[in-house]
């Protein structure tokens, strides 16, 4: 009997943490894919706007809406991320070249015990040279 | 028999997910330093993109004015961030060798002089973030060379 319990235990174990780990992955598999995302629209992007909530670049536009990151209305995240908020703040000292501060908050949707708020910052590349006199 | 085997099995089941776990953390620890290294990285560009003859050599940290609401570099090292992580700018004039122009790498002459030519137009940006895992001291940094193209 004792043995049982013992077996049934470790398989419950198992389970719930290969579940969890695997949950914890999607998590941190999301916030790679917008970083990089990010990251390379920003950066390389030659007109780039922003508000609180979304950002546009090069007639892309990235948008919070029904707990998903849309790129021109197209989801960017899984159905099983929830993104809570999208927050961006330009914080450039060399303007007009803008330096913006990301920061989203995500959960999954079935594991809500599991959250994680992901700030990265992403500053607009000088891309072309101006000529003086 | 079967307790001696059902515990052969547990005492090496439980010690193996510890391990998963905690090589789970590990990783974890790298992908925030890394965002760390490149939250500093981008500011740092961003910053010296206008403000090329305000920054000589040093270490510094990214800060935000609270005055004009932007991106500045302050003297000295960020420490505990995020409870874990030190993180230190560091801006060196960039020494260029004598035959090709190819920058070297300060690390490899300093403190001693340059052993080439001084380039005033580039700068040497080296991002390092370190933390203490277990008792042993981890780091990760990256470099970027910036040229300033702009006209005197």
């Amino acid at each position: 009997m004792l043995i049982f319990i013992t077996a049934g235990s470790v398989m419950a174990t198992l389970y719930s943490t290969g579940t969890r780990t695997k949950q914890s992955q999607a998590l941190e598999q999301t916030i790679n894919d917008l970083q990089i995302e990010f990251l390379n629209a920003v950066k390389w992007g030659t007109s780039v706007s922003y508000s609180s909530n979304s950002i546009s670049v090069d007639g892309v536009a990235y948008q919070l809406r029904d707990e998903r990151i849309y790129k021109n209305d197209v989801p960017l995240t899984s159905n099983e991320v929830i993104i809570k908020s999208l927050n961006v703040n330009n914080y450039s000292n060399s303007p007009p070249y803008l330096s913006l501060e990301i920061k989203i908050e995500l959960g999954h949707r079935r594991f809500a015990a599991l959250y994680d708020t992901v700030r990265f910052v992403v500053s607009q590349r000088k891309t072309t040279l101006e000529e003086h006199g | 028999m079967s307790i001696v085997v059902l515990s052969m099995v547990v005492l090496s089941v439980f010690p193996m997910l510890s391990f998963l776990l905690k090589r789970s953390e590990r990783s974890r620890y790298e992908a925030r330093a890394g965002v760390l290294l490149q939250e500093a990285m981008e500011i740092s560009y961003n910053v010296l993109l206008s403000g090329w003859d305000s920054y000589t050599e040093g270490e510094y940290k990214p800060a935000l004015d609270a005055v004009t609401n932007r991106w500045v570099l302050v003297s000295g090292e960020d420490t505990n961030l995020e409870t874990r992580f030190s993180r230190t700018i560091k801006i060196s004039y960039v020494c260029r060798d004598l035959e090709g122009g190819k920058p070297i790498d300060p690390e490899i002459f300093e403190p001693n002089p340059c052993p080439g030519i001084l380039d005033a137009k580039s700068k040497w940006i080296k991002t390092t973030v370190s933390w203490d895992e277990a008792g042993e001291v981890k780091k990760t940094s990256a470099n970027l060379l910036a040229l300033d193209l702009s006209n005197d």
